[in-house]
């Protein structure tokens, strides 16, 4: 063999080499190719599979909300109607409850729709304001023993009106849907989601203004308590910063003005973590400190007699600590006003108070700012001694004249304390009439504790 | 040769991808079954359980109150440290078996009497875990706020389950297990505390693409979002 060919005999076995791994090479490619697509394949169908299945189950349940909805519609539209006709004390009753019991369910199937919230928002808030009106009708012809006068015959048929043309547009949707369509596909509007636009635009039904908690005057009512000039933001701030522990003082500065059914003015340190909000009377509505870590454990009386002096030295006179629960190191006290031995409930103020560094650590006003005014209490007719007669059979019983709050009302109360079995109720007796206004149970008694 | 590698990357991300999806749920319900660990900011019976046993041994000498602070962390890294475990302060599921304690699976164990507390907790850890704490306040309150308003549902999950109401109820996020800050902001809101003066719209100027909820009166702006009436 010549060199020369010895040579060629190389460039041979080289190339002969080289052309393996690359024939090697893309047979592995191949392979691995094909199991990836094959495993992607399989994935892809188990997953389509999957969504299928689960946007199916899905629209079903959007579908049973509408067909809910669809026919509560059309039956409170007919309860309304019956209603108009009706001239019996005992059937309006039965069907005004009806009403209320039908409009809350249909509350929760219209939230349970596939649509943005703003879309229903005034079909739920008309829903919810029929059947808070059918309850407090029901509950005054109860009281009454009389009929359905004129002018709330009419207030009920334009609320029947808005029922049938909301009936209607959910009916034509249903006769229009096509095979494929999905109520998921209409988040944002069109299809079935349309029918909620006739409450915008269509009908415009009346103010509703009764003792009910959906009532229009509930909803812009105006706060009592609000007194005194309009100071400005520099003089609310000196008011702001005595509020505060003296290492916050230097910190905080006016962040500007909030409107809502009140204006008042914000200041914040600049974190946002320590907060002071007062009225542009320069009255205090909440402030607030975050919570550190001490080395104190107080106990309740301890956090009730800080908490107590903060208050009187804030300027808060006559208030009674009547509730303190403690969570997470901070004890929650609530106080409301006392004036004659009487508690008044709605002027409440809530005080946080740290059990580790024993500073108060946030206070609460809105109620105190909404209902606190100069108020006549009226006597009360029945004594004590009669009530406690009619109460069940109880241990620890005690018992004391309180003002609470009764939809938009304040009765004169006697509040019944007393333990049945370990449980804890208050009961609240009206002090001219002996009807019960309210009783509550004390659920988690470990929680929390109460100030007697 | 660089190409082979190229090509199996690709391959190995395809892969990754597709199994992913998998994977996820797997991993999702195996964080659910974990075991509870006890640490600073912790509360409840459980809490009260390992304090009594730790002043029965001489590690802690305050009240057995159930709540885990700053006294109760020193305690147990004293027990920790006495006993050659990993001293950090957090009763875990080494910890607790030496002190002999079981600590249960994370649903069994809430502090909470009332889910609604919790459901409440979970959407303000959900939506403003990062936020100042008026700013969770303020989220919870929004949620309250919108019981009492007449254009919502009218109970508390009726509020957080609502479609596209709140984006982290949507994307899942609410399913996170809130923390201590989360707990007591839900507190405070159930207590009357509202920074917002009684909004029921809350969005972040940064991201919100509707025209709808900028149209809204602004009340205030606490963190990152912008609260509306």
């Amino acid at each position: 063999m010549t060199p020369d060919n010895i040579y060629n005999e190389m460039v041979y076995h080289h190339h002969d080499r080289s052309r393996c791994v690359k024939r090697n090479t893309f047979v592995i490619v191949t392979v691995l190719l094909s199991v990836a697509l094959l495993l992607t394949s399989v994935g892809w169908l188990a997953t389509t599979q999957d969504n299928e299945g689960y946007r199916n189950r899905l629209e079903n349940m959007y579908l049973e909300s509408y067909h809910d909805l669809l026919d509560g519609v059309n039956d409170i539209e007919i309860s309304l109607d019956k209603l108009s006709i009706s001239t019996t004390h005992a059937y309006q009753v039965d069907t005004l409850e009806e009403i209320h019991l039908k409009a809350s369910m249909l509350v929760s199937s219209l939230s349970r729709l596939s649509v943005y919230d703003q879309t229903t928002s005034n079909t739920t808030k008309y829903l919810n304001q029929v059947g808070d009106y059918a309850y407090y009708l029901a509950t005054r012809l109860t009281r009454d023993g009389d009929t359905l006068t004129p002018s709330e015959k009419s207030s009920l048929s334009s609320l029947g009106e808005v029922s049938t043309s909301i009936g209607m547009a959910l009916r034509e949707y249903r006769d229009s849907v096509q095979a494929g369509e999905y109520l998921l596909d209409y988040s944002t509007g069109g299809g079935y989601a349309d029918a909620f636009d006739t409450v915008d635009s269509s009908i415009d039904y009346p103010t509703l203004i009764y003792d009910g908690p959906f009532s229009d005057s509930r909803q812009n009512k105006t706060p009592l308590g609000i007194v005194g000039d309009v100071i400005s933001s520099e003089d609310g701030l000196s008011i702001a910063t005595t509020l505060l522990p003296s290492r916050y003082r230097e910190e905080l500065s006016y962040r500007g003005e909030m409107h809502t059914l009140y204006d008042s003015y914000l200041y914040t340190t600049p974190t946002g973590d320590v907060s002071v909000n007062l009225t542009t009377t320069g009255q205090l509505i909440s402030m607030d400190i975050p919570y550190e870590e001490g080395s104190k454990d107080l106990s309740t009386r301890d956090c009730v007699a800080i908490a107590s002096s903060y208050l009187e030295e804030i300027g808060y006179k006559s208030m009674r600590e009547v509730w303190c629960s403690i969570y997470y190191g901070t004890a929650y006290i609530n106080y409301v006003y006392e004036s004659d031995g009487v508690l008044i409930y709605p002027d409440m103020v809530k005080v946080k108070v740290s059990t580790s560094t024993g500073e108060v650590i946030g206070v609460e006003c809105i109620s105190y700012i909404f209902s606190h005014t100069s108020r006549d209490i009226p006597r009360a007719t029945l004594d004590e001694e009669e009530i406690l007669l009619s109460i069940p059979d109880m241990q620890n019983v005690s018992s004391r004249l309180c003002i609470v709050p009764d939809d938009d009302d304040e009765v004169l109360c006697y509040e019944v304390y007393g333990e049945i079995d370990e449980y804890k109720y208050f009961i609240y007796y009206d002090a001219s009439t002996g009807m019960e206004i309210n009783i509550l149970k004390v659920i988690d008694s470990e929680d929390g504790e109460l100030l007697l | 040769m660089k190409k082979i590698f190229g090509i199996v990357c690709i391959l190995l991300c395809t892969f990754t991808t597709v199994g992913g999806a998998y994977l996820k749920e797997t991993v999702a319900s195996a964080d659910t079954q974990s075991v509870v660990v006890y640490k600073y900011g912790s509360s409840g019976a459980k809490v009260k359980q390992i304090q009594t046993l730790l002043k029965n041994q001489g590690f802690y000498f305050s009240s057995v109150d159930g709540i885990y602070g700053t006294l109760t962390v020193n305690a147990v890294k004293k027990y920790q440290r006495t006993y050659g475990l990993t001293v950090d302060g957090i009763v875990g599921s080494k910890t607790a078996s030496y002190m002999g304690i079981s600590l249960g699976s994370s649903s069994s164990n809430s502090s909470f009497g009332s889910s609604d507390l919790y459901l409440l907790a979970k959407v303000v850890y959900a939506e403003a875990r990062g936020e100042p704490y008026s700013g969770k306040v303020a989220v919870a309150a929004v949620v309250l706020n919108r019981v009492r308003s007449s254009s919502f549902p009218n109970t508390i999950s009726g509020v957080v389950y609502q479609p596209y109401a709140f984006t982290a109820v949507d994307d899942g996020q609410i399913n996170l297990s809130p923390d201590a800050s989360a707990k007591s902001a839900a507190q405070d809101a159930i207590n009357g505390w509202d920074p917002t003066g009684g909004c029921i719209y809350y969005y972040n100027p940064r991201t919100a693409t509707s025209k709808w909820i900028r149209s809204r009166p602004v009340v205030t702006t606490i963190g990152n979002h912008t609260f509306c009436l």
